[in-house]
């Protein structure tokens, strides 16, 4: 905690803080007064009553002052503390055989109580000039009644003293000493650069996870491609990379995409164009479209575009909207357009409880994934489960390939430190890697999603499908398995 | 989860919160309190014990108990000292402690001789060292220690009612004992709750206006960062990319060239991946000082990147201390070092990434592009998410209750070494405020001297390898 007062308000928060204090004090004193008064007139003279009244009198307008803090309650308050003073030590001295001599703590009391008043001043010297006003006033008060009684004369030091402390106090806080004037401007607006040091981080991890990509792996791709003319996919994916980079709306398009979310779900029309709205910003033009799943343009997609059909199938059609408007929906058909065979499976409506930001992060970090699988895996599918529970959404990216070994990947560790690593982790989630040579790979993404509203949705879904998850038996396997399996 | 609870609009301020932990420069200002505190305290002593010599019956105890609350005051003023900052709790409670110890002998040295409760020294200055606690401690604390210091000193009065001069009941002693600490104590912790409640609400509003300009800047900063990061890709990709798509076929050298650009483009962002805000500001202050003419030698060495495992308050009080060094008359722009290390696992990022990819030393390693995903034995990296999660819950449950187990904590050393030609005594005032903001938000930190080279050195404790947190809530 750095940012401290500015020096305008540190005035005001001192004075406030030293009012609340003077009147703490004050109440104790008049507080500690009514009991010793009640205490004296229980065992020695009943009369002693009227100490009492005068004090919780005080004490009242004293809390009313503090509430309100008006003026005519610190007056009203200094006049009844001044003729309760005087009556406070006529009657309480006017007991007979009780005190030796005037200068009495117990009728110190209501004087100390009195001088407090200062304490509610806004400035030093308003409350330097209220205490000693009020210190005057009591300490002639108490004078009078002690020579109406026969008790001697002593100087009271007790409210002599506590006076001198409140207006010391005072000064000292009054006194602007901060010499460090430009200290705390300077904390403040390191905290800003700070803050805005946090957002161009995050942006800039978003940056370079896209460039990685986008470019680093088309390059990658194409060093590793045969000469002559390009293949169908590849020719898709640096169409996908030239719009990207043309594209420079990159960050910002978050907003597109969480506005289109936004709109209802209503006929089929609306969808296909909040569909479109989503994925126009970073789809390539592959001219077979990318917005429906079954017309998937390669050969290879045969398994995918009989699965295809059921899936939609059995969903509702909340269910298919969600998924079909999810970024993962999205990177899964960009795969599925350069030639990988996708299956998808698992509860693909609770995509729908991520938001904008956590949703389009999710699917490029799956996006990379399968494109790791184009690239190295050396097979031409693989497997999205998506799996959720109360607080987090999970995304299992399996595939049957090569796996890795250490020494080759540890030429390139940025595209799943970048990619896919710092982009969960910047969503608050986690990623989880099994791989062992010649095994494949999983690689499990887990990020936090909105619990209740959005779920309740899937839920309800869900139960209007209830033959659903006998219907796909792997997706029960693949739920319960909670330690890594690569028996492939 | 985070949307799903409605954040009150004025949160509280936590329960340990103190004046000077929360505004550690306004906290500056208040420290003459307990000097001032410390010479009336010791005076009334002085000058109570010295008129009622006539009550004591042990001298050498009536002395001790004076000395003894001498020592009471010099802890307090110690304690209070800015440089020693923050004032801890033990401390409040030595000066406590001894008070009582001072007031008990005293109680002792005029046994069954006092003649008026109201005359004894000792409640009095209890009252006044509690009441010099109010900038330093928190409310409670405050409140638990007067109330427990009020009701020895009461039943000491109790215990001494049957042998003083006055027939009164024994309670009233006891009443007028108890208000010479009440009093004050009540005092310190109204004026310490209504103070950190101001700052903290402050802060807030202050936090939110910072969220809130930090938005407002998001589309100009997403544009610079494209910007930047599609000049840095250079001239060459995508006129490159364009070519060989317009071509729609590759050549041999094309696949060269794409494979030679693919190690350019890599190597620079992993390059960028590792630059963290620290190398960040010390590349702007380097900027600004060259602007100045001057010719800046900066060096930051943060071999682990331990600077990304600190929080924002830190960074910010480094950043400011850091800033203000730069631009210190006097300062020596050739020399300035930050250096960090420290024991404990690194942040997350850097020790996942070496777990997953081998030693740093290795990097950038451009070798053939065959895989991009890490190998981490299932069992290995199941059973650090695992550890991790555990460790995350244990150390919280373990700030909640305060007790330390050094094993769980990472600790980062930082070392900043600057030089000036100014007198010790300007560089000291000139940086007073920035070391009690840096004393605010890390431990240990200490200032040593040797003309002209300055030295900073603290520590920053952290529970386990930090996560980013959820963006709700930020």
């Amino acid at each position: 905690m750095s940012l401290g007062l500015p020096g305008h308000l540190v005035q005001l928060t001192l004075a406030r803080a030293l009012a609340r204090a003077a009147h703490w004090f004050a109440l104790t004193c008049l507080m500690s007064a009514a009991v010793s008064v009640g205490i004296l007139s229980i065992y020695r003279s009943p009369e002693l009553w009227i100490g009492i009244v005068i004090v919780v009198t005080m004490a009242t307008l004293l809390i009313l002052f503090t509430r309100h803090r008006r003026i005519a309650f610190a007056i009203a308050y200094l006049l009844v503390g001044v003729v309760g003073v005087y009556v406070f030590t006529a009657t309480v001295l006017g007991v007979p055989d009780a005190f030796p001599s005037s200068n009495m703590y117990l009728v110190a009391l209501p004087k100390m109580a009195l001088v407090m008043v200062g304490g509610a001043g806004t400035t030093a010297l308003s409350g330097v000039l209220w205490s000693t006003a009020a210190f005057l006033l009591a300490e002639s008060a108490a004078l009078l009644a002690i020579l109406g009684t026969t008790v001697p004369y002593r100087p009271d030091l007790f409210t002599l003293s506590t006076y001198l402390v409140l207006v010391g106090v005072m000064v000292l806080a009054g006194i602007d000493r901060r010499m460090s004037n430009a200290a705390q401007p300077a904390v403040h607006r390191a905290v800003q650069d700070g803050a805005n040091r946090q957002l161009r981080d995050a942006l800039d991890t978003r940056a370079i996870a896209l460039l990685n990509d986008t470019t680093v792996t088309q390059l990658v791709a194409l060093s590793l491609a045969e000469p002559g003319a390009l293949s169908p996919g590849l020719r898709a994916s640096l169409n996908y990379t030239l719009t990207t980079l043309h594209n420079t709306n990159w960050l910002t398009d978050i907003d597109a995409r969480s506005a289109s979310r936004r709109r209802p779900v209503g006929s089929s029309e609306t969808d296909a164009t909040s569909e479109t709205d989503a994925t126009s910003e970073i789809s390539a033009p592959t001219g077979t479209g990318v917005t429906t799943q079954t017309n998937a343009p390669t050969q290879t997609n045969a398994p995918t575009q009989t699965e295809a059909p059921t899936e939609t199938g059995v969903a509702t059609p909340t269910d298919d909207h969600d998924w079909m408007s999810s970024a993962v929906y999205t990177a899964v058909e960009r795969c599925r357009d350069r030639g990988l065979v996708v299956d998808v499976i698992g509860d693909r409506a609770a995509l729908a409880r991520l938001d904008a930001d956590s949703d389009r992060d999710v699917g490029l970090a799956v996006q990379q994934c399968l494109v790791n699988v184009i690239l190295h895996a050396g097979t031409s599918s693989a497997e999205v489960d998506i799996e959720s529970d109360e607080a987090t959404v999970s995304v299992l990216i399996v595939d049957a390939g090569r796996g890795f070994t250490e020494s080759e990947s540890a030429s390139d560790r940025l595209g799943l430190r970048q990619s896919v690593r710092r982009r969960i982790e910047q969503l608050g989630g986690s990623v989880v890697i099994w791989s062992r040579p010649g095994a494949g790979a999983s690689v499990r993404l887990t990020v936090p999603a909105a619990p209740a509203a959005a779920s309740v949705a899937a839920l309800a879904a869900a139960s209007a499908n209830p033959n659903r998850a006998a219907r796909n038996p792997r997706t029960n396997v693949r739920t319960t398995r909670t330690t890594p399996r690569r028996t492939r | 989860m985070t949307r799903a609870t409605p954040t009150p609009r004025r949160p509280r301020a936590p329960a340990t919160a103190s004046q000077q932990r929360l505004d550690p420069i306004g906290g500056l200002a208040a420290w003459p309190l307990a000097p001032v505190v410390a010479v009336i305290v010791t005076s009334y002593a002085v000058v109570a014990t010295v008129s009622r010599s006539h009550e004591i019956q042990i001298p050498a105890l009536a002395t001790e108990a004076v000395v003894i609350l001498v020592i009471a005051c010099a802890v307090l003023i110690w304690s209070a000292r800015p440089d020693l900052a923050p004032f801890t709790r033990s401390r409040a409670v030595v000066i406590v402690v001894l008070g009582l110890i001072a007031h008990l002998m005293a109680a002792a040295s005029t046994w069954q001789h006092n003649g008026l409760i109201q005359d004894d020294f000792a409640p009095m200055g209890l009252g006044l060292l509690i009441l010099a606690l109010a900038p330093f401690r928190p409310w409670k604390e405050i409140l638990v220690l007067g109330v427990s210091v009020a009701i020895v000193v009461g039943c000491t009065a109790l215990a001494q009612s049957p042998f003083l001069g006055r027939q009164a009941p024994a309670a009233l002693f006891a009443i007028v004992a108890m208000t010479q600490v009440l009093a004050p104590t009540l005092a310190a912790a109204a004026y310490s709750r209504q103070v950190v409640n101001s700052i903290h609400r402050w802060q807030t509003d202050a936090r939110r206006q910072i969220r809130a300009r930090t938005e407002e800047s998001r589309g100009p900063l997403a544009q610079s960062v494209v910007d930047h990061r599609l000049t840095n890709l250079g001239a060459d990709v995508l006129p490159f990319l364009a070519d060989v798509h317009e071509a729609d076929s590759l050549t041999a050298a094309d696949i060269k060239r794409a494979r030679s650009l693919a190690f350019q483009v890599r190597r620079v962002l992993v390059a960028q991946v590792d630059h963290t805000w620290l190398d960040d500001l010390i590349d702007r202050e380097r900027l600004s000082l060259t602007q100045r003419g001057l010719n800046p030698l900066c060096v930051i060495a943060d071999p682990e990147r331990r600077a990304t495992g600190f929080d924002a308050d830190q960074r910010a009080a480094v950043a400011a201390v850091i800033v203000a060094l730069c631009t210190l008359e006097g300062f020596d722009p050739t020399i300035l070092v930050v250096h960090i290390d420290g024991s404990g696992p690194a942040p997350t990022d850097t020790d996942q990434i070496t777990q997953a990819f081998g030693a740093r030393g290795a990097r950038p390693t451009p070798a053939t592009d065959t895989t991009t995903i890490a190998i981490v034995t299932a069992a290995q990296e199941h059973a650090d998410a695992q550890a991790r999660a555990q460790a995350q819950a244990f150390a919280q449950v373990q700030s909640q209750t305060k007790s330390r187990q050094r094993d769980d904590r990472a600790v980062d050393t930082i070392t900043i070494q600057a030089a000036f030609s100014l007198s010790p005594f300007q560089r000291r005032r000139a940086l007073r405020p920035y070391l009690s903001v840096l004393r605010a938000v890390f431990t240990r930190v200490r200032v040593t001297s040797r003309n002209p080279l300055l030295t900073l050195e603290f520590e920053a404790e952290r529970g386990l390898p930090t996560h980013p947190r959820p963006r709700g809530k930020r």
